[in-house]
């Protein structure tokens, strides 16, 4: 085994607990019959998640965890759906053999990350337990306009592709006869 | 005493401080209301009424507690600690006073001494907005959930505006360590290291977001009375409403402090650099440590002095202006702040560059 990979590290009892914790959240985020309680249950999973990244010493990654990820894009999914104000019945749900795919595609992805880091030398200086701990936000955001600034940029990019994207499904959604009978 | 001992002594004293700092804004606030109106205010509990926030805090212990029946039951309990939580924990980023120094070995008065204290202050207070939307949502009420949407799409946008600010701030001290930052606008004893000075742009701009994310008047459109009742916390009664009373002013206080540390120079005295305080106390007769306990003292009631003149400005706001409409409300955080905070924040980018070179 690899003594590099974040995941398989020195563990303690700290850990173990938020970890348990993150998972029964994610646990939540799927098995909630209201669309809020899951949206909660992953702004609490993303949230302990930084707690690990904190226990591991990754305090700039944590931070950004749980300003980026917990703080703000989890408030705009609660905010949404409270928005939205879904019920239950209106949330499609993948029939049975749908959920069984689903899982097996996540877990298989999930198998292929971690085979993957667990290869030596492949993801030598991104993920070593090492260099996530020892840089300061100073190195990391000079990295980012050096050495990864292809990746950097291509990531914004990828992002911006994907907001386009997502104005042009939602304005597909609206027909203009379903405009004109709004509010009273 | 080690220094973990010292800062696990803080924890306590920072929070009975915050906490006792509510009602005397409090009262500060109910009289200072009626100054400005022309009205006299409590003054019928204790001397000049000053027992008056006392008062309010027993009848909201003691008050009936009401909870609406298709309430989500674990979410409404929950809401009104979470308003408290972020609020109080943020302070310890805080630097509050000068390090003062026992046998020669340095003490900071700061409970977390962190690199990143000013981002862990903004991953803290981000989920401050929780409550809001989580308080809104469990009351099973239309006019908590309108308040507490409103309450969340204002926060965020505001929180934007805010965020960028923090970024001149940070690329213009080159520094995300809030001590560091206090300890920069210390140096040489000239005003023109404040962040006042430095980035006054960012100063007006923030001093508006904050008033915002804080939920105060002229933005109070959250719980505003004539349309929606009380807002996210139409439900709430005695002492979980009482959190969220607490949990409002913590944050106005946080906020100050924040503005204080970033913008009035943090614990420093105007015209005095830290080092020139400790020779001015040892010119009173004192020496060595004692000499910098009195200074951490001084520094502290500097410090306590400039936040509460923002808390004085947060109260003499909200009974001077009227409310704003809530369009007014967003257009003015996206169309005015946002663009503004986005050119100052190149315009930083450019000048530091120039001064400094590339990194």
């Amino acid at each position: 085994m690899s003594e590099g990979i974040v995941v398989m590290g020195q563990v303690n009892l700290f850990q173990v607990v938020v970890g348990i914790l993150a998972l029964a959240a994610a646990i939540g985020v799927v098995h909630s019959k209201s669309a809020v309680s899951s949206a909660l249950s992953l702004m609490a999973t993303l949230f302990l998640t930084a707690f690990l990244y904190f226990a591991k010493g990754a305090y700039f990654a944590g931070v950004v965890q749980v300003l980026i990820y917990a703080g703000a894009i989890a408030v705009l999914f609660v905010f949404i759906v409270m928005l939205l104000d879904l019920k239950p019945s209106r949330v499609a749900i993948p029939g049975q053999k749908g959920v069984a795919l689903l899982a097996f595609a996540a877990t298989a992805m999930f198998v292929v990350v971690v085979a993957l880091l667990a290869v030596p030398g492949l993801f030598e200086p991104g993920l070593q337990e090492s260099n996530l701990t020892a840089l300061s936000a100073k190195a990391i955001s000079y990295n980012f306009v050096s050495t990864y600034m292809l990746p950097f940029q291509a990531t914004g990019f990828l992002i911006l592709a994907a907001i386009v994207g997502v104005i042009m499904l939602a304005k597909s959604v609206r027909s203009p006869s379903n405009e004109s009978r709004g509010e009273p | 005493m080690t220094p973990l001992l010292w800062s696990l002594f803080l924890v306590p004293l920072v929070g009975v401080a915050v906490l006792t700092g509510v009602p005397v804004i409090l009262m500060v606030e109910r009289r200072g209301s009626a100054w400005l109106q022309r009205r006299t205010g409590p003054n019928r509990v204790g001397p000049f009424g000053l027992l008056q926030p006392m008062a309010d805090a027993i009848k909201m212990v003691f008050k009936e507690e009401n909870q609406p029946a298709r309430a989500s039951k674990f979410l409404f309990i929950f809401a009104p600690v979470l308003a408290i939580l972020p609020p109080i924990v943020g302070f310890s980023m805080i630097p509050i006073a000068q390090p003062f120094t026992i046998n020669g070995e340095s003490f900071a008065v700061q409970i977390v001494k962190s690199d990143l204290s000013f981002l862990f202050l903004l991953a803290i207070t981000s989920l401050h907005v929780f409550a809001v939307l989580i308080a809104g949502w469990a009351s099973n009420n239309k006019f908590s959930l309108m308040g507490a949407l409103r309450a969340g799409s204002q926060m965020i946008s505001y929180e934007v505006a805010i965020g960028l600010c923090l970024v001149s701030l940070v690329v213009s001290y080159g520094t995300l360590n809030l001590s560091e930052i206090v300890t920069l606008q210390g140096a040489g004893s000239r005003l023109a290291f404040w962040g006042f000075f430095m980035q006054p742009l960012v100063f007006l701009i923030m001093w508006v977001s904050v008033f915002a994310e804080c939920n105060r008047l002229p933005f109070d459109l959250p719980e505003g009375e004539t349309e929606l009742v009380a807002g996210y916390h139409t439900e709430y009664s005695g002492l979980k409403f009482g959190l969220f009373f607490l949990g409002e002013y913590a944050a106005m206080y946080l906020a100050s402090a924040l503005m204080a540390t970033v913008f009035l120079g943090g614990y420093n005295i105007p015209f005095v650099s830290p080092d020139q305080l400790v020779s001015f106390v040892e010119g009173l007769g004192l020496y060595g440590d004692q000499a910098t306990w009195v200074a951490s003292a001084l520094s502290a009631v500097s410090f306590a002095a400039k936040v509460f003149f923002f808390m004085f400005v947060f109260v003499w706001v909200r009974w001077t202006l009227p409310r704003f409409r809530y369009d007014q409300l967003v257009g003015l955080g996206w169309k005015v702040l946002l663009p503004l905070a986005t050119i100052n924040l190149i315009g930083t980018m450019i000048f530091s560059f120039l001064q400094k070179g590339a990194y």
